[in-house]
C-alpha cells in the first residue's frame, strides 16, 4: 500500500509535466491540424533557460517566467520561420514535420555547442530539501510546487481559452479561419499567440521538470516530444481536457511500470497500454466528449 | 453604402463573377437572385474580402475597400452571415455572440446588445449555455444572425438564409430580415428562394453565369416574365407560352 500511495504521488507530479507539455502540443494541432516537432526542443531550452537563472542565484519562479517568455517567443519564430511559410507557399502539411524537425535539431545543436553534452543539475534549493513522510510515503515539497504550478498554468490556460476575447479567437480559428475571419478575428496575428502559448508550456514544462529529476541535457526534449505525442493522440487529437487526462495516466502508468515490472520496461508498458487503450477507443480517450461538442 | 464596379473574381485563375455592377444605397434592402452556381455567393465572399477580386473596385461607404483583409472589412461596418450559418458548434451560443463582437473589443455595450439579442430570439437566450451544434437548423441561422449583428454592421449580407428551413421558420427569418432592415440596417440579400427574397426586398439584381443578367425594382422584377420563369417556380415553357 505503502508503495502504491509512495507511486500515486510522484505519478502525479510527473504527469502534470506531461499535461502542461501535451496541452501546447495539442493546442497547435486543433488550430492548425498540424503537428510541431520543434516542441520538444523548446522545452530543453526551456529547461536551460531556468538553470541559467537559476545558477545565477536568481529566485526560481523568475527561472520559470524565464522560461515561458522564452518557449513563447522560439514558438512564435518556428510560426514565424517556418510553418506560416509554408502556408503561404502552399506547402503539403507534411512539410512543416520535415522543417519543424529540422528547427528542433537546430536548437540542440546550439544547445550541445553552448552547454556541452554534459548533464547538467539544478543548483540546490529548499523545495528539495524538504521532504514530509506521511504513512511511509514520501512526499518532496518540490513535488507539490510542481503539480501546484502545472495546475495554475493549466487554469490560466482554460480561463484564456475560455473567458477571453483572444480565447475565443483561438477557438474560433480552431473551427474554421474562413469562419475566424467573417466575425473579424485577425487569423495571423491569432495563430501566432497559439504558438506563443505552446511554446511558453513547453518551456515552462521543460523548467518543472528539470526541477523535478535535476536533469538538464540537450536530448531531454526528444523524449519529451515523444511523450507529448503520445499524450495529444491519446486524450484526442486537438483535445486539451483529454492532454490532461492523458499526461497524468502516463505519468502514472510510467511509474506503476517502474515500481512494480522494471524500469527496462517503463516505456514499452507505457506505450503497450495507450496502445491498447487506443485499439478500444481510437480517437482517444474523450472521444465521446468532443461528439457532444460537435 | 455599397458599391461593386466592374468586379472580377473567383478562384485560382478561373473567374466566378466577370464584370459585375452592383450598388447597395444606404438603409436600402437589395437581393440577388439566380440560381445554384449563378456567382452570388462568389459576389459576397469577394465583398467580404474572402475571396479575392481579379479586377474591379469595391467600395464601402465610399472608400475603396478592394481585397482589404477580411477583418478590415467588418471594422469598416460588413457582417456576413454566411451559408449553411457556419455557427461554431464547439462554443456555447453566448460564446458565438461574443466572438462576433470581437472587432468592438472591450466595448461595454456590447452587454445591452447581447440583451437585445436575446430579446429577438427569445430561444437563444433560452439556449445560451448549450452548444451551438446542439441547436436546429432554425435556432442556428438566428445565431449566425445574431453573431453578424454583434459587430453593429451597417451592411449586413445574407448569403442563403432560407436553406433547408422549414417554411414556418423561413417565414420568421425573413420577418427579421425586414425588421432589421426597418432598424437602419443596410441590407444585402442572397437567396435563391427568390419569391421570398423579392418580398422583402426593395430592389433586386438577378444573376447567371457569373454576370448580372438585369436589375430592377424589387415588384417589377416580382412580374417580369424572365423571373416568373426561372426563378418563381413556374416552367419556363409555360411562361413563354403565356
Amino acid at each position: 500500500m505503502t508503495t502504491f500511495l509512495q507511486q500515486v504521488v510522484n505519478g502525479l507530479s510527473l504527469g502534470s509535466i506531461y499535461a502542461v507539455f501535451a496541452i501546447g502540443c495539442t493546442l497547435i494541432f486543433g488550430v492548425l491540424n498540424i503537428v510541431n516537432l520543434a516542441q520538444g526542443a523548446f522545452f530543453m531550452v526551456g529547461a536551460y533557460l531556468g538553470l541559467e537563472i537559476a545558477l545565477l542565484g536568481l529566485p526560481l519562479p523568475l527561472a520559470l517566467v524565464v522560461a515561458l517568455v522564452g518557449g513563447g517567443i522560439l514558438g512564435m519564430a518556428s510560426e514565424l520561420l517556418v510553418f506560416r511559410v509554408l502556408r503561404l507557399r502552399g506547402g503539403h502539411k507534411w512539410m512543416g514535420l520535415v522543417a519543424s524537425l529540422a528547427l528542433a535539431r537546430l536548437l540542440v545543436g546550439i544547445a550541445q555547442e553552448v552547454f556541452g553534452t554534459a548533464v547538467h543539475g539544478y543548483p540546490p534549493n529548499p523545495f528539495t530539501a524538504i521532504v514530509w513522510e506521511i504513512g511511509g510515503v514520501r512526499v518532496q515539497l518540490l513535488q507539490i510546487i510542481v503539480v501546484i504550478t502545472a495546475v495554475i498554468l493549466m487554469g490560466i490556460l482554460g480561463f484564456t481559452l475560455q473567458k477571453t476575447s483572444v480565447g475565443r479567437a483561438i477557438r474560433t480559428v480552431a473551427f474554421s479561419e474562413d469562419v475566424a475571419r467573417i466575425v473579424g478575428v485577425e487569423v495571423g496575428r491569432t495563430i501566432l499567440i497559439t504558438f506563443f502559448i505552446a511554446g511558453a508550456l513547453a518551456g515552462a514544462a521543460g523548467v518543472l521538470l528539470g526541477l523535478l529529476f535535476n536533469v538538464v541535457s540537450p536530448f531531454m526534449g526528444e523524449h519529451m516530444l515523444v511523450k507529448g505525442l503520445t499524450v495529444m493522440i491519446l486524450g484526442g487529437l486537438g483535445n486539451i481536457p483529454g492532454a490532461v487526462a492523458g499526461g497524468f495516466l502516463l505519468g502514472l502508468v510510467e511509474v506503476f511500470s517502474v515500481a512494480y515490472v522494471s524500469s527496462a520496461f517503463r516505456d514499452a508498458i507505457g506505450f503497450g497500454l495507450i496502445f491498447l487503450i487506443l485499439l478500444v477507443k481510437p480517437t482517444g480517450l474523450f472521444s465521446g466528449f468532443e461528439e457532444r461538442r460537435a | 453604402m455599397l458599391e461593386l464596379v466592374k468586379v472580377t473574381s473567383g478562384y485560382g485563375s478561373v473567374a466566378a463573377v466577370e464584370d459585375i455592377d452592383i450598388t447597395v444605397p444606404a438603409g436600402a434592402c437589395v437581393c440577388l437572385i439566380g440560381a445554384n452556381g449563378a456567382g452570388k455567393t462568389t459576389t459576397l465572399l469577394t465583398i467580404c474580402g474572402l475571396v479575392r477580386a481579379f479586377s474591379g473596385t469595391v467600395r464601402i461607404e465610399g472608400r475603396d475597400m478592394t481585397a482589404r483583409p477580411a477583418d478590415k472589412i467588418v471594422r469598416a461596418g460588413v457582417s456576413l452571415v454566411p451559408e449553411g450559418r457556419r455557427v461554431v458548434a464547439s462554443m456555447s451560443v453566448e460564446d458565438n455572440l461574443k466572438v462576433g463582437a470581437y472587432v468592438r473589443g472591450g466595448d461595454p455595450a456590447i452587454a445591452d446588445d447581447m440583451d437585445l439579442i436575446y430579446t429577438r430570439f427569445p430561444r437563444l437566450k433560452e439556449r445560451r449555455f448549450q452548444y451551438a451544434g446542439s441547436l436546429s437548423g432554425g435556432e442556428q441561422q438566428m445565431l449566425a444572425m445574431g453573431r453578424a449583428l454583434m459587430a453593429r454592421p451597417k451592411l449586413l449580407l445574407l448569403d442563403e438564409p432560407s436553406m433547408g428551413l422549414a417554411p414556418h421558420v423561413v417565414n420568421d427569418i425573413f420577418a427579421t430580415i425586414a425588421d432589421i432592415n426597418a432598424k437602419g440596417t443596410t441590407v444585402l440579400l442572397v437567396e435563391q428562394n427568390a419569391r421570398k427574397a423579392l418580398s422583402v426586398a426593395s430592389y433586386g439584381y438577378v444573376m447567371e453565369h457569373g454576370r448580372i443578367l438585369f436589375a430592377d425594382t424589387a415588384e417589377a422584377l416580382a412580374r417580369d416574365p424572365r423571373v416568373i420563369a426561372a426563378y418563381l417556380g413556374m416552367r419556363a415553357a409555360e411562361a413563354a407560352a403565356g
